[in-house]
C-alpha cells in the first residue's frame, strides 16, 4: 500500500521532468532553428549604425538599403506589425545591452505608440525568451496573468503555442524574408481604404511615456542619438486624430541635443494618396521616397546637429 | 468554471484534498460550497434560480411523500411546473415569442410579444432534468424524500456534473452523499486516469477538430463539397469527444472522491442502428426521456397499438431536439432521429430478413457504416448556424469533388479550410485524421471496458509511457483558444 503513493510521486516527478524537457527542447529549437529577426536580435546577431524600432509604421516605411545609400550608414529595421512601444521596448533594451555599432536609434511613433494593446502581438516570437527580464517585463505590462503563468508554471507555455508557432515549426518562419532586406517589409499595394472613419483620440498611458523616457536616457548614456519620427500619414487620416498636437508636444518635451524629433505628418507627400495604401501606411513607392527623406534628414543631423 | 481552464486545475486538487482532510460530517458543506463557487464562476446571480428550484423541489419531495391521492399528484405538478417554468422563461420564451411575432407579422395581426433580454443560465436543462427526476422518483415511490436540505442541494449542484451531466437519478447519487468515502488510492488513480482521457478527448481531439469545423461552418458558402464533408465528419468526432470528454472529466473528478456517476457514452459510433445510438449516446438523457416521457406516454396510449410507439418516438425526439436548444435546427435534428427510429421500428422484421442473407461480419460492417453516416449527416442540422445553412450544406455536400483529382485542387481545399493558410490547414487536417484514427483504435481495442484502461494490464513502462504521451499531447497538440464545451449552452 505504501508503494502506491510513492509511484504517484515518482510518476509526477518524471512527468514534471518530461514537460520541462519538451519545453526546453521547443525553446531551443525555436531559438536556434527559426531565424527570424527577433531570434537573431536575442542572439545578438543584429547590429547597425541606424537601428529602427516601431510598429508597422517602421516595418513597412523604412528601407534600410536606401538609408544606407543616402547616409553611408548601415541600417536595420526591427519594426513589426501591431507592436507598440510597451512591447518593443524589450527589443530596444536588449539591443542596447550588446550593441557595438549603433549611432542613431529611430523610434517610429505610431499614433497609438504610447498606448497599450489588449493582447500581445505575435507572442510566440517572445515565448522562448521569457527568462530575459526585458522581455518578461514588457510582455507582463500587456498580459500580466498569462505571462506570469508562462514563465513560472511548468508546461503552461506549451499550451500557448499557436498557429504561427506551428507554421514556423513546419515551414520555418514566414518572416524569414524580412532578413533578406534587413527587416524591411515593403507593401506593394494600392489605396484600399473605403468608407469613412470616425475621429478618435490616440491612446496614451503616462507609465508607458515614462518607460520611453527611461529607454531614451539609456540610449543617450551610451552615446547614441535618438530620433523620434512621426512617419507620414495621409492628410485625411491625420485629421481624424483629435489629440495629435497634444501627442506631438509630449514627444517634443523629450527632445534635446541628443534626442531629435522629425515630423513627416505635415510633409507634402501626405497630400498625395498614391503614396499610401491606407491612412497610416505608405506603399512601396511612398516608402522609397520617405526613406530617402529620412536619410537626408539623418545627414542633416550628422552635419549640423539639427534636423 | 470550465474544466479546461487554469482555475479548474487549481480548484480540483484543492477541493479534493480538503474533502479528505475534513471530518465526514462537514464534507457535504465543503462540496456544496465548492459547487456554488464552481457555478458562480459563470454568472453568479443565476445561483438564485438554482436555489429557488432546489427549495421548491426539496419541499415538494417531502410533501409528495407525505400526501396521498390528488394532493400527491398536485405537489408533483407544482414541482414540474416550477422546473419547466424556469426552462420556458430562460430558454424557450424568446424562441416562441419570435415565432409568434413572425406569424403575427405575416398575417398582419397587428401585435407583437416583447422579448426578454436575459442570458441562458449555464447547464439549465441538465440540472432541471436532474431535479425533476428526483420528484418523479419520489412520486413513483422509487425514492424516499430527502430530509437533509444540504444533501438535496448537493444532489442538484454536485459540481462535476452540475452544468453538463450526466443527468443523475436520485437512486444512484443521493445515497452516495450519505455514505462515508474514505480516501482510496485506487479511486484516485482511476479518477485521474479517466480525467486525463477526458482532457485528451476534449482539448486535443475536439478542440483541434473545432478549428477546421468552425472555420467551415461559420461561413459554409465559401467552401466546396470536399471541405464541407471533412468539416461535417470532423464535427461528428468533435461533438463526441467534446461531450464524452466532459463526462469523463466529471466522472473522474467524482471518482477521486469516491462517487460513481453513471456512464453517459458507450462507443456510440459502434452502433449498428439508430436505435442503438441512443442506447450508447448521452445515455443519461435518453434514459430520462424513455423513463419519464416515452414509456408513460406509450402506456397511456396503448389502445393505439404500434402507433402509440410511433407517436411516442416522434414526440419524444421532437422534445429531445427542443431540449438541446430553442431553435428550429435542433427541433429538426431531433425529429429526424424520431423519423429514423420510427422507420427502424416499422421495418425491423423486413430488414432482418433482408440482411440475414449476408455474412454476419458484412452485415455488421454495413450496419455500422450506415448508422454512422446517418449520425454524421444529421449532425449538419446540429452544427449548422441555422436551418438555411444546414440545407445549403446538404445541397453542396457532393459538389466540387473533382478538385481532389489534382494536387492543386487538394491544396486549394486545404488552404481554404485552414483559413487561407496551407500549412496550418494541412497540419490540422492531417492531425485531425490521425487523432480520429487513434481514438477509434483505442476504443476498438478496449471494446466495452473504459478506454482509459487500455494499458491497465500492461507493464509499468507501457502504462507510464501511455499516460505521458496523453499528457504531453494535451500540452503540445491541445488547442487552447478558450473552447467552451458544446453542451454547456444547453
Amino acid at each position: 500500500m505504501k508503494k502506491k503513493p510513492l509511484f504517484f510521486i515518482l510518476f509526477s516527478a518524471v512527468l514534471f521532468l518530461l514537460v520541462y524537457l519538451v519545453q526546453t527542447g521547443i525553446d531551443r529549437s525555436y531559438n536556434k532553428n527559426v531565424s527570424n529577426k527577433f531570434t537573431r536580435l536575442f542572439n545578438h546577431k543584429i547590429d547597425a549604425n541606424v537601428m529602427i524600432f516601431g510598429s508597422s509604421v517602421a516595418y513597412v516605411h523604412f528601407d534600410p538599403s536606401i538609408i544606407k545609400n543616402v547616409t553611408g550608414l548601415s541600417a536595420y529595421n526591427m519594426g513589426w506589425d501591431g507592436t507598440f512601444f510597451v512591447q518593443y521596448n524589450c527589443l530596444i533594451k536588449e539591443y542596447l545591452s550588446y550593441e557595438k555599432q549603433c549611432k542613431y536609434l529611430i523610434i517610429a511613433a505610431d499614433i497609438d505608440n504610447l498606448g497599450k494593446n489588449e493582447l500581445i502581438t505575435r507572442p510566440d516570437l517572445y515565448y522562448s525568451h521569457l527568462s530575459n527580464s526585458y522581455v518578461y517585463n514588457s510582455l507582463h505590462e500587456i498580459e500580466p496573468d498569462k505571462i506570469w503563468k508562462a514563465k513560472y508554471i511548468p508546461g503552461y507555455k506549451l499550451t500557448l503555442l499557436n498557429k504561427a508557432f506551428y507554421n514556423d515549426l513546419f515551414i520555418g518562419s514566414r518572416i524569414h524574408k524580412t532578413d533578406t532586406s534587413n527587416g524591411y517589409e515593403p507593401q506593394n499595394l494600392k489605396w484600399d481604404k473605403t468608407g469613412t472613419a470616425k475621429p478618435f483620440n490616440a491612446r496614451y498611458e503616462e507609465r508607458i511615456y515614462t518607460q520611453l523616457q527611461e529607454t531614451i536616457n539609456t540610449a543617450v548614456k551610451k552615446g547614441i542619438k535618438v530620433i523620434i519620427v512621426f512617419p507620414p500619414m495621409y492628410e485625411e487620416g491625420y485629421r481624424l486624430v483629435l489629440n495629435m498636437d497634444w501627442l506631438k508636444e509630449k514627444y517634443k518635451v523629450l527632445t534635446n541635443k541628443n534626442v531629435y524629433m522629425i515630423d513627416y505628418t505635415t510633409d507634402t507627400m501626405c497630400k498625395n494618396r498614391s503614396y499610401f495604401y491606407n491612412y497610416g501606411h505608405l506603399n512601396t513607392g511612398g516608402a522609397s521616397i520617405f526613406s530617402t527623406k529620412i536619410g537626408n534628414d539623418i545627414n542633416n543631423i550628422i552635419a549640423t546637429g539639427h534636423n | 468554471m470550465l474544466f479546461n481552464s487554469f482555475q479548474f486545475l487549481l480548484f480540483f486538487p484543492i477541493v479534493t484534498i480538503i474533502y479528505f482532510l475534513l471530518p465526514y460530517k462537514l464534507r457535504w458543506v465543503h462540496l456544496l460550497v465548492a459547487s456554488c463557487i464552481f457555478y458562480m464562476a459563470f454568472v453568479p446571480i443565476y445561483i438564485l434560480i438554482l436555489l429557488a428550484t432546489i427549495i421548491i423541489d426539496y419541499i415538494a419531495g417531502i410533501m409528495i411523500e407525505n400526501a396521498e391521492g390528488r394532493r400527491r399528484r398536485a405537489f408533483l405538478i407544482l414541482s414540474l411546473v416550477a422546473n419547466i417554468g424556469v426552462l420556458v422563461i430562460f430558454k424557450y420564451y424568446n424562441f416562441f415569442a419570435i415565432n409568434i411575432n413572425t406569424l403575427a407579422d405575416a398575417s398582419k395581426a397587428g401585435f407583437s410579444i416583447p422579448l426578454l433580454k436575459i442570458l441562458l443560465p449555464i447547464g439549465l436543462s441538465f440540472h432541471t432534468f436532474q431535479a425533476m427526476s428526483y420528484t418523479l422518483e419520489v412520486y413513483r415511490d422509487n425514492q424516499k424524500a430527502e430530509r437533509h436540505f444540504g444533501i438535496y442541494a448537493l444532489y442538484v449542484m454536485f459540481y462535476p456534473q452540475l452544468v453538463a451531466g450526466p443527468i443523475e437519478r436520485p437512486q444512484n447519487l443521493l445515497d452516495q452523499f450519505h455514505a462515508k468515502h474514505d480516501f482510496s488510492y485506487d479511486n484516485c488513480r482511476d479518477g485521474i486516469r479517466l480525467m486525463i482521457w477526458g482532457f485528451f478527448k476534449k482539448i486535443v481531439i475536439a478542440d483541434r477538430l473545432a478549428i477546421i469545423v468552425n472555420n467551415v461552418y461559420n461561413d459554409p458558402r465559401h467552401f466546396n463539397g470536399v471541405a464541407l464533408t471533412i468539416a461535417t465528419l470532423f464535427f461528428a468526432f468533435q461533438v463526441y469527444c467534446d461531450f464524452s470528454g466532459y463526462t469523463d472529466i466529471a466522472r473522474g473528478a467524482a471518482k477521486t472522491m469516491g462517487y460513481d456517476l453513471m456512464l453517459n457514452f458507450n462507443r456510440p459510433f459502434a452502433s449498428k442502428s439508430v436505435t442503438e445510438i441512443w442506447r450508447r449516446w448521452h445515455i443519461s438523457l435518453s434514459t430520462w426521456f424513455f423513463d419519464y416521457l416515452f414509456n408513460p406516454l406509450v402506456a397511456s396510449l396503448r389502445k393505439w397499438g404500434r402507433w402509440a410507439i410511433v407517436f411516442g418516438l416522434l414526440f419524444t425526439f421532437f422534445l429531445s431536439g427542443l431540449w438541446h436548444g430553442a431553435n428550429w435546427k435542433y427541433i429538426i435534428w431531433g425529429s429526424v432521429y424520431g423519423v429514423a427510429l420510427v422507420y427502424e421500428f416499422l421495418t425491423k422484421n423486413f430488414r432482418k430478413k433482408i440482411f440475414s442473407v449476408l455474412p454476419p461480419t458484412v452485415n455488421k460492417t454495413i450496419s455500422i457504416f450506415l448508422t454512422f453516416s446517418f449520425f454524421v449527416l444529421a449532425s449538419v442540422f446540429f452544427r449548422g448556424k441555422s436551418v438555411k445553412d444546414a440545407l445549403y450544406i446538404f445541397a453542396h455536400l457532393f459538389k466540387g469533388w473533382k478538385s481532389v483529382c489534382s494536387v492543386s485542387g487538394i491544396k486549394s481545399v486545404i488552404t481554404a479550410i485552414g483559413g487561407n493558410d496551407t500549412v496550418y490547414g494541412s497540419f490540422n487536417v492531417v492531425i485531425g485524421f490521425l487523432l480520429i484514427a487513434f481514438l477509434e483504435i483505442i476504443q476498438f481495442r478496449t471494446k466495452d471496458t473504459s478506454p482509459e484502461n487500455i494499458v491497465r494490464n500492461s507493464s509499468s513502462i507501457v502504462k507510464w509511457s501511455y499516460y505521458y504521451f496523453l499528457i504531453i499531447a494535451i500540452f503540445v497538440i491541445g488547442a487552447y483558444d478558450n473552447q467552451e464545451f458544446i453542451y454547456f449552452q444547453f
